[in-house]
Formats: C-alpha cells, sequence, structure tokens
C-alpha cells in the first residue's frame, strides 16, 4: 500500500507506486488538515532536509488551499488530488495538486490576500502551474538530499 | 451552557487556542497550535477583540505555532492595518514554521517581528 497510518476518512486510490502518496479529497478547508498532517508524515521518509520538508507543506497546503478558495468558489463542492512521489532516479521529490474547477487569475491588487502564490514560488524551486478547461495542476519539487532509510 | 460545553470539550480546530495576557498598557496574544484556514478567522476574532479596546501595544506571540499558512499572514496584515497609527502591533516569530514564510511573503517588512516575547514588549 502507499502510505500507512493515515486513515481520516480520504479516499487512498489504489493506482498508487509503492511508497507514493495519493489522496483524492472533497475540496473542502477541514480536509486540508489531515491531509497536511499525512503529506508531513510521508515526508519524514522522504529523504528531504527538514527545512525542504516544513516548505513541501506549506507550499502544498498553499496550493490545496487555492483550490479551495479560487477554483470551486461558488460551487458546492469538487474535489482535488494532492499527490506526492518520490523519485530516487530523478533525485527528486515531486507533489503535484490538481484541481477541476475554474482558475481564478490573480488580481493585479489582492490587498490583504492573495500571498499563496507568491509564497509557494518562495519555498520551492519548481513550481509549475498548468491550467486548462479542465482544471489546474501545481507540480512542486524539491531535490533529495538524504539517502533512504 | 451548551456551548460553553461544547468548547471545553474541543477548544478549538486541532487544539488551536489563543490566550490574552493584560500586561498594563501592553496585551499579550499567546497563539498555540497550527493557523490554517480553519483556525486563521479564530485568531482574526481574537485580535480583532482587543484592537477594539485600544491598547498601546499588541503583541501577537507566534512562538508556539508550528505552521502558519498564508491565510494567517493575511489576518496579521489586516489587523496590522487595523491597529493604525493608536495600537503598536507587534509579532513574536523565529524559525522555519513561521518567520521564514513571512520573509518570503514580505509581511516581515511591513509588521515588526521579535525573536522573544521579551524584546517585542520592552524594545523601542
Amino acid at each position: 500500500m502507499g502510505t500507512g497510518g493515515v486513515n481520516s476518512g480520504q479516499q487512498q486510490l489504489d493506482d498508487v507506486r509503492e511508497g507514493d502518496l495519493h489522496f483524492r479529497v472533497p475540496a473542502a478547508p477541514a480536509r486540508l488538515t489531515s491531509l497536511r498532517h499525512a503529506l508531513a508524515e510521508w515526508a519524514e521518509r522522504s529523504g528531504l532536509s527538514r527545512e525542504d520538508r516544513e516548505a513541501l507543506v506549506l507550499a502544498s497546503y498553499e496550493a490545496m488551499a487555492n483550490s479551495v478558495e479560487h477554483a470551486y468558489a461558488g460551487q458546492l463542492q469538487g474535489v482535488l488530488d494532492l499527490r506526492a512521489v518520490r523519485d530516487p532516479q530523478l533525485g527528486r521529490v515531486v507533489v503535484t495538486v490538481t484541481d477541476y474547477g475554474q482558475w481564478k487569475q490573480p488580481p493585479r491588487n489582492p490587498g490583504t490576500r492573495g500571498r499563496g502564490l507568491p509564497l509557494i514560488r518562495g519555498l520551492t524551486p519548481t513550481a509549475e502551474i498548468t491550467t486548462s478547461e479542465q482544471g489546474t495542476t501545481v507540480a512542486m519539487s524539491w531535490p533529495i538530499t538524504e539517502p533512504e532509510h | 451552557m451548551s456551548s460553553e460545553a461544547f468548547q471545553e470539550d474541543s477548544p478549538g480546530p486541532r487544539g488551536f487556542s489563543v490566550d490574552v495576557e493584560d500586561h498594563g498598557e501592553t496585551v499579550v496574544l499567546n497563539v498555540v497550535g497550527e493557523v490554517d484556514l480553519v483556525t486563521a478567522p479564530v485568531l482574526e476574532e481574537s485580535i480583532t477583540t482587543v484592537l477594539a479596546r485600544n491598547p498601546e501595544m499588541v503583541v501577537v506571540d507566534l512562538t508556539e505555532v508550528g505552521f502558519l499558512a498564508s491565510v494567517g499572514m493575511s489576518v496579521l496584515i489586516g489587523c496590522n492595518e487595523q491597529a493604525g497609527d493608536d495600537t503598536r502591533f507587534r509579532l513574536v516569530a523565529s524559525g522555519a514554521s513561521t518567520f521564514r514564510p513571512m520573509e518570503l511573503t514580505g509581511v516581515a517588512d511591513v509588521i515588526q517581528i521579535f525573536p522573544t516575547r521579551e524584546q517585542a514588549m520592552t524594545e523601542d
């Protein structure tokens, strides 16, 4: 199975490689909290430095919060996918957050909000945001610095 | 009665709490837990309530905060604006989970942040 020790009602999908993590959950604030904790637990075994683990958890949370707040604004409910993959060949950990809602262009003057995307960009060396009519994917990666244990 | 009992049983989401301590003209808010989409409104209400009393200084101590999402930083920025010229608004934060994200988003350029509560309360 994917990651053990986590079952807060999220759906753990079957097509997940050993050691990887994939959750599909309703895009609701309360669900993001337990998802973040699951991701933090997974990151413990990822070979990332402590600083990168903290960055990964925060950046991933911001991407998920973006989906909850923007992609599905005004809709009753959508789902989001959180995937975390450890790729020893490429020496990196990749987290992707996918939603299936409408991409909302950040306003030019976001006022007191709108710190999510700048924060994501500051926390990961590579943030790729792909939008289509089907939804939005945010892909972020961090280099593995420690050997697997 | 029932709402009080409910709060006793569940002290905010995930053990999140904000304790308000009066130190003369300075009010310290000690925040414990994780600040995210669920808990940020609790933090906002606590600070707003204190600011309404117009104290000379408000210190929000984030030393025991293990996670600070951007929604929480937006709350702090909004409260700093609300404090205006009448109330000095300061934060206590250090380390990767609170200070670093506030540096990255520029919050640290807008709000005074101190590494310890003592410094926040005593420095000019």
